[in-house]
């Protein structure tokens, strides 16, 4: 296992930096990562989505328009803790980098720009709430955590997203948008000139636009859905299902919340996947014919397991889910489990390969783990070291004291 | 002579992985799509040698997490069953037992001997439909699949977007599948892909690949399938969100490459980007979609526009995508744009070599597509002018116009 060379730099004003080194790509990537997000507390749901919108708005017009004159993309993404803005082009490095810096440093909210931007975040929400899925996720989320800010949607809701002024924005940006809350990554083929070029480069840019005066504040606030088996009328013939876990024990494993939700998925992944003696018994008995969606997650409000399905008897699979989930292994499933949990360490090694071809997955996920002093590298060589028996009393703490929701559809409703 | 083999195995300098694509070429019908579309979930599933999609599945995942693909893909006229492998390099990773050799034999192994066990078959049967039924709900989905059946209405072989006819798949059996089966083994096949240890790894597939489909022609002159003449009105009502609408522009002939080439900076143009004509004018101004698409599909001869809109303003956003596809035509370009657009194109093209799908793409074209090789792309897009670009938006006509809401 190789990992790639990195340039690590903490600059006066709190802000991290990362450069991460791909020598023969034509890529280069630049990202700057704060760590705030949609589940962090904000009056009214969706304004850090909405943010992220709007940074983009200058006195001079739309800035993503002078990236796309270097011949740069840019873009920017909202999750529960986190709001990334990034660029990639093939050449014009110090330009790009000093763009980047104005989207995220230089606020512009007004009326007029505010308002011409709800409908079309509006219509971003409408898009998503087109598909059977969002249903499922949106009830699930807000089962688990009710109506907080975790609960509600990324983007809010069309009441929340009409409600948000230029001057909640403004609030928001300056609580949230410190230095200290915020990591810029580079990832390419750079030459030892570009890369003292970009360290100087940034450092004078965070002087100029990061105000360190202000300390950041985080807040986690854990709120408790009703946790039901919820069925939903739908109008569509969608086949779709989902279980919440709400994990009230999840913690770090060896230091680390990522390697925690690698073994939770891949214990999960042992129970449930098309390779399960437990998947072999459902086929069999005509409830489900598609791998199920297994997905961990660790968010400052609050920690959980998502699992997404299709079966056109959910009811009965969903009660069968759940029983195999606190189930514990049976002597005879020990060999499978030992068996899998061995093909899980090559695969993880795999997609840790993987990630090394994929300049813009491996920035920003060297970014998200920059935020919470993660080490990829070294998770993956304590999971490659770890024992069979480690891996279960890991997992079965990780699960105690779970609670189970789920939420199906009601079709031609 | 010498027999000339379809294969191809090019060095790989710059990634941890490598990849092996094995394509199979035939006509595109409908009744094939469905057999395709079946047969390549089936060795998906399991094959002879792995009955179980446990076993297929374990002996992948122990291949350090083989990435086995199958699926049909449509060019024109052609069908390409398509099979790739994707997987570590082995010399990322110290172990004696993961070799070029164990690869290409796993490989080889589940392309060449699917399991026609009657089990099985219904399972994938009722995964594919299960899939179906779950991709058609999705109203982006369901608007793509009328826009098509409505533009090979009198042409019902090509108006199949996804999975082929559902009547197909549910009547198909093992004695039906055996035999389309038993017929690929005769088509026209190319084994291409890049790997560090190259020659190594062409002479394992010369090994494990013998097939007389090999040494037959697998390019073709003209798989184009000309746009059919239609004036096209129509919209369904399923009180979504959002409306979807789709324009497509027929192209009046053969579209040749420096034409596809001035059909791609077109859509750059037009939806390429945030400053792109139609993301200004519909999302910007008009507020009315958070995005908007456009394509050039060349071999179809067919020009979409698509976007997810509020569907209130959907007439006016129609009204601005045919004024400025019309701007276009009548040579009232934006210079500015135009150079920006064929700035952003080259660069697609430079970050498109850093993914491994796109350097198989290339291959499988250069086999596929006569001239491909010989044209040089980078040059075109460098030198491709605003007349070029009315030259071919004068060449699209209007064909059809669907909205569902």
């Amino acid at each position: 296992m190789i990992a790639p060379k990195i340039y690590s730099h903490k600059y006066e004003s709190g802000l991290t930096s990362q450069i991460v080194l791909r020598p023969n790509f034509n890529q280069r990537f630049f990202g700057i990562i704060v760590d705030f997000g949609s589940a962090d507390p904000q009056e009214k749901p969706g304004s850090a989505h909405f943010l992220e919108h709007k940074l983009f708005a200058k006195p001079e017009g739309d800035l993503s328009h002078q990236f796309e004159k270097l011949g740069a993309d840019v873009n920017a993404m909202t999750s529960f803790n986190e709001t990334m803005f990034y660029c990639s082009g093939i050449d014009q490095n110090n330009k790009l980098i000093e763009l980047l810096f104005r989207l995220v440093g230089e606020p512009y909210f007004t009326k007029e720009n505010v308002a011409k931007e709800t409908p079309i975040i509006q219509q971003e929400l409408a898009m998503y709430q087109d598909d059977p899925s969002w249903a499922i996720g949106n009830n699930l989320m807000i089962e688990m955590f009710d109506q907080s800010n975790l609960g509600i949607d990324v983007a809010g809701t069309k009441e929340s997203i009409a409600a948000i002024t230029a001057e909640d924005l403004t609030q928001v940006y300056q609580e949230n948008y410190l230095p200290e809350k915020m990591h810029f990554i580079a990832c390419g083929d750079f030459s030892e000139g570009q890369i003292q070029s970009i360290t100087s480069l940034v450092d004078k840019l965070q002087k100029k636009y990061l105000d360190s005066s202000k300390k950041a504040k985080f807040s986690d606030l854990q709120e408790h859905g009703k946790m039901r088996d919820l069925v939903i009328d739908s109008t569509t013939d969608s086949n779709m299902f989902g279980l919440g876990l709400r994990l009230q024990n999840f913690k770090k494993v060896l230091s680390s919340w990522e390697l925690a939700q690698i073994l939770l998925e891949i214990m999960l992944e042992s129970k449930l996947s098309v390779m399960s003696p437990w998947f072999e018994q459902m086929k069999q008995a005509g409830l489900v014919t598609n791998s199920l969606q297994i997905s961990a997650n660790y968010t400052r409000q609050g920690n959980f397991v998502t699992i997404l399905g299709l079966s056109p008897k959910s009811p009965i699979l969903i009660d069968q889910i759940k029983k195999e989930i606190v189930k514990p292994i049976s002597s005879k499933d020990l060999v499978y489990a030992k068996m899998f949990f061995e093909m899980q360490k090559k695969e993880w090694l795999a997609q840790h390969e993987r990630s090394l071809n994929n300049i813009p997955f491996l920035a920003i996920e060297m970014a998200e783990g920059s935020l919470d002093n993660e080490d990829s590298y070294a998770n993956l060589r304590n999971l490659q070291a770890m024992s069979f028996e480690d891996y279960q009393k890991f997992c079965q703490s990780l699960l105690e004291g779970c609670e189970i929701c789920s939420v199906s559809l009601r079709k031609g409703k | 002579m010498m027999l000339t083999i379809n294969t191809k195995i090019v060095p790989n300098d710059k990634f941890t992985t490598a990849t092996i694509g094995c394509f199979l070429r035939l006509p595109l019908t409908s009744h094939n799509l469905a057999y395709a579309s079946l047969i390549t979930r089936l060795q998906s599933n399991a094959s002879l040698f792995y009955p179980t999609i446990s076993s297929q599945e374990a002996a992948m995942s122990n291949l350090y997490d083989l990435q086995f693909e199958a699926s049909p893909q449509l060019f024109g006229k052609e069908l390409i069953v398509s099979y790739i492998a994707n997987f570590i390099e082995p010399q990322e990773i110290l172990d004696p037992e993961y070799t070029y050799q164990a690869i290409v034999d796993l490989f080889a192994k589940i392309v060449q001997h699917p399991s026609f066990d009657d089990e099985l078959i219904e399972y994938t049967k009722r995964q594919i439909l299960a899939d179906y039924q779950e991709l058609i709900q999705e109203p982006a989905n369901y608007a793509l699949d009328r826009f098509f059946k409505l533009w090979y209405q009198d042409e019902p072989d090509y108006a199949e977007n996804f999975v082929g006819p559902v009547k197909e798949i549910e009547e198909a059996d093992d004695y039906s599948l055996r035999e389309f089966f038993d017929n690929m083994k005769m088509l026209p096949v190319a084994v291409v892909g890049f790997a560090k240890g190259s020659s190594q790894v062409e002479k394992l597939i010369h090994d494990h690949f013998k097939q007389p489909g090999l040494i037959k022609r697998f390019m073709v002159d003209n798989l184009t399938i000309p746009a059919p003449k239609l004036q096209i009105n129509e919209f369904d009502e399923q009180d979504n969100y959002q409306a979807q609408l789709l324009i497509g522009y027929g192209f009046a002939g053969k579209m040749t490459y420096q034409e596809q080439i001035a059909g791609m900076m077109l859509a750059q143009y037009l939806a390429g980007d945030q400053s792109s004509k139609l993301f200004v004018k519909v999302r910007e101004e008009l507020g009315a979609a958070y995005a908007i698409d456009a394509n050039n599909y060349a071999n179809n001869s067919l020009f979409l526009i698509n976007a997810g809109l509020d569907p209130e303003k959907a007439d006016e956003a129609k009204a601005i995508i045919l004024q400025e596809v019309n701007k276009v035509a009548n040579g009232e370009i934006d210079e500015a744009l135009f150079k920006k657009a064929k700035k952003s194109l080259k660069n697609v093209q430079l970050i498109g070599q850093d993914h491994e799908s796109w350097h198989l793409a290339q291959l499988l074209r250069g086999e596929l597509f006569s001239g491909y090789q010989e044209f040089n792309r980078d040059w075109a897009i460098s030198h491709l002018t605003m007349k070029q670009m009315t030259t071919f938006a004068q060449k699209l006509f209007l064909n059809e116009s669907y909205v569902l809401k």
